[in-house]
């Protein structure tokens, strides 16, 4: 990746895109670096506070209604905006929990994507080349086929991960090796390149402790930073217990699934990406397991390329509503493992062979030790 | 296959390797690539694999001690080629490849199936050349089937490697001299591409790449698919948008009794026979949808069209050779094990007359005596040969290690 040495990005651009190595540059210019005990400062209050602010949208704002006009940067100080990022990436390593991570990494580049949208096409190519090495350039046919212009490998990198037909690269305009987009389409494309940046800092960061951190601070400063962090632990908690009771439904038990069930249903619920061969066992199960379309489509939500429309045809189609009037079952377990869909076996699943069955087993023990508890 | 003409096949793989290591080219960054190799042995082919070289004297020391009947290296680059445990080998990238197998082209093909096949039975060894169900010779029942060359597909091959050639350099933007076509010494003709912009797909972008080459999943029904691919046609455009003009074309320019054959209904034909002309000439100057829609009196007609156009641009390539990325391929400059030809590398400018039945022969000079088990047309190196089973026929070297390998011949 080059670096260049001039942007064109403005203070209120790199409010916007605070995950680039110019806001970066400017952080590093404008503070040098930074040690926790100026972090912890009154003058740094407002970025902290902002930091905060920050990691619980990503757990309530629901992505989906999120609008260019939320986000105004104008209506916020700049260095705040651009210093409470990284200061909210190491809040989150502090409390450790990847679910919210992951969360925080797709609400910002939601986020990102929103304003790329309506981004002068200069702006655009000048991020994606200096920030991912993308080779983009303003096309230079006729605009009818968009006013970018990627080379198909940061096409396919990005575009092979989205289901839809649309995003296929044979239905993509393609001449020389560059595929031709609206800039609609390229602020996708970036979105997803984004969250994965966003989720790779996080790894870099490695793992931080309390301890690491405060040593050597103030002990005044310190209590007062570890109440935050407390308070926006147990803001978090709660929370990731609310969305658990969002998708909890009648009379499903997720805590009887089977462990494969349940890691393709977490990382569902966490946006994760999931393979179009886990999505599809994953909604045969909830089917069959009784779980209404309206709330298996409710757990797609957070998907990345989620479509409500196309996602309630897709689980429709599953319960032979819709097509070809099957009601498809889960994968069976041999064909669990081929597709590496399966974490390792345990005392259940030695005896069954499918995840279904595995539910319905663990569902029938425990409906007759109730009944064993109210015998009269 | 008899141990004598086991013998007698290594014996020459031996002199060929001894007098022709200059012929094999290593692939570039060859230390970081896998090798494997079939040795000539009774019964199961085993490969060994897992080999890695750190020189080509290493490497030529290796071929020469074994005399493999088949070499193949992997297209993928590893930190440890060597290591067995493909977790353990540290993927680092991999060309992209392109398999034409005749078997994916045979169905076309006007001659009949039957000529594409012959029979063996794996106890006894006698070939036939139609299928039987039991072998009239041993009685034994394991009749296997096995391909026959067959010229017309091997020619068909080479055009579709072409076709695939300009769609790498029009459509994917890459350069010439990043692309190596070879015949694969039998069936096929291989392109591979190192490339360094393909080396780092996955398995599902190099599938994105297949389906655009084989044709799969064109929305050709969506409007706003259809006027951002094909924003006008116009057979002069570059990649897919002149391709498909050429093609739609290339089928409307042809009789209207052939337009039926081809599966047009009578309304649509009639349409295409009043403006014909005009229609040719707008597809030679550019021209856009709506107006051949409106011509032909509907977009279901326009779509059919298209899809039958779409049928004539793409190319049968293998799914499974260029979405693996962890393939073993065959290493141009050594010998196809059941033909005795050479994997061979064909300079560009020698595409289209490249004849592989002239072309690359690794046998010359000699004549050999054998005993054909099979009744068929052969043609090498120019020359045609009638065999009829049974008969003992001296033939040039090349045509007679071609038959012993194939197994319809034994040595007299």
């Amino acid at each position: 990746m080059s670096r260049l040495v001039e942007t064109s990005l403005t203070e209120q651009d790199l409010a916007k895109y605070p995950f680039t190595v110019d806001a970066a540059e400017y952080v590093k210019k404008k503070f040098g670096f930074l040690k926790l005990e100026e972090v912890l400062s009154p003058d740094f209050k407002p970025i902290l506070d902002r930091a905060i602010l920050r990691i619980k949208d990503s757990v309530t704002l629901v992505i989906k209604e999120l609008s260019y006009q939320a986000f105004k940067p104008e209506k916020i100080e700049p260095y705040i905006e651009i210093l409470s990022f990284p200061l909210a990436i190491a809040l989150l390593k502090l409390i450790g929990d990847s679910y919210f991570e992951k969360r925080f990494a797709l609400f910002e580049a939601k986020k990102a994507s929103i304003n790329l949208e309506n981004e002068e096409p200069e702006k655009i190519v000048e991020i994606a080349a200096k920030n991912f090495g993308w080779r983009i350039s303003l096309a230079d046919f006729d605009n009818s086929h968009g006013e970018l212009k990627i080379h198909f490998k940061d096409y396919l990198k990005n575009a092979a991960k989205i289901r839809e037909d649309e995003w296929k690269l044979i239905n993509q305009f393609l001449v020389g090796g560059e595929v031709y987009l609206t800039r609609k389409k390229i602020a996708r494309l970036l979105e997803e390149e984004i969250r994965k940046h966003i989720e790779a800092k996080f790894d870099e960061v490695g793992k931080v402790t309390f301890f690491d951190v405060l040593e050597g601070v103030d002990e005044e400063v310190r209590k007062e930073f570890l109440d935050e962090i407390n308070n926006l632990k147990n803001f978090l908690q709660a929370r990731k217990k609310d969305i658990a009771k969002e998708f909890s439904f009648g009379d499903v038990k997720p805590e009887f699934f089977p462990p494969c069930i349940k890691n393709l249903y977490m990382d569902v619920l966490s946006g994760k990406d999931v393979p179009h061969i886990g999505r599809f066992t994953l909604t045969a199960f909830l089917i069959q397991v009784g779980m209404g379309i309206d709330e298996i489509v409710k757990i797609y939500t957070s998907t990345t390329d989620f479509d409500e429309r196309i996602t309630r045809y897709q689980v429709e189609h599953i319960a032979g509503i819709v097509g070809g009037k099957t009601k498809y079952k889960p994968l069976n377990c041999g064909n669990m493992k081929t597709h590496g869909l399966c974490p390792g076996e345990d005392k259940t699943c030695m005896k069954v062979k499918n995840p279904l069955t595995y539910y319905l087993r663990i569902l029938k023990t425990s409906l007759k030790r109730e009944k064993w508890k109210q015998r009269p | 296959m008899e141990a004598k003409t086991l013998e007698f096949l290594r014996k020459k793989f031996r002199e060929y390797y001894l007098k022709n290591l200059k012929e094999i080219s290593l692939p570039s960054q060859f230390e970081k690539r896998e090798f494997g190799f079939i040795p000539f042995r009774h019964g199961k082919t085993v490969m060994v694999r897992h080999k890695g070289f750190k020189s080509f004297r290493e490497f030529s020391d290796f071929i020469v001690n074994l005399i493999p009947s088949d070499v193949y290296y992997s297209s993928a680059y590893y930190k440890n080629p060597s290591e067995e445990k493909m977790s353990e080998k540290g993927w680092l990238g991999a060309d992209l490849i392109f398999d034409i197998d005749c078997d994916d082209i045979q169905d076309s093909c006007q001659k009949s199936p039957a000529e594409h096949k012959f029979w063996r039975c794996l106890d006894c060894g006698e070939t036939f050349d139609e299928n039987v169900s039991f072998c009239p010779v041993c009685n034994g029942s394991r009749v296997e089937e096995d391909y026959w060359l067959c010229e017309l597909c091997l020619s068909r091959a080479k055009d579709e490697a072409l076709k695939l050639f300009t769609i790498l350099e029009e459509d994917f933007g890459i350069n010439q001299k990043h692309i190596t076509v070879v015949f694969s010494g039998h069936r096929g003709y291989h392109l591979h591409v190192e490339d360094e912009a393909v080396i780092s797909l996955g398995a599902d972008e190099r599938k994105e790449i297949v389906d655009y080459i084989r044709g799969v999943g064109l929305n050709f029904k969506a409007k706003k698919v259809r006027r951002n691919i094909l924003s006008t046609l116009d057979i002069s455009k570059p990649s897919f948008q002149g391709r498909i003009s050429r093609a739609i074309y290339d089928l409307l320019v042809e009789s209207s009794k052939k337009l039926l054959e081809n599966g047009l209904d009578r309304k649509t034909v009639k349409k295409i026979e009043e403006k014909r002309d005009e229609i040719l000439t707008w597809l030679s100057n550019g021209v856009e949808e709506e107006v051949l829609i409106k011509v032909l009196g509907g977009e279901g007609r326009w779509i059919k069209i298209m899809e039958k156009a779409l049928a004539k641009t793409v190319i049968p390539i293998d799914t499974v050779v260029t979405t693996d990325i962890h393939r073993l391929i065959r290493l141009p400059g050594t010998l196809h094990g059941k033909t005795g030809l050479k994997t061979f590398t064909i300079p560009i400018n020698m595409l289209e007359e490249f004849d592989p039945l002239t072309d690359a022969l690794a046998f010359k000079d000699e004549k050999v005596k054998i005993k054909v088990k099979i009744s068929r047309m052969l043609r090498f190196n120019g020359e045609i040969f009638k065999l009829s089973k049974g008969e003992i026929i001296t033939l040039p070297l090349a045509a007679a290690i071609f038959l012993l390998a194939r197994g319809v011949a034994s040595l007299t």
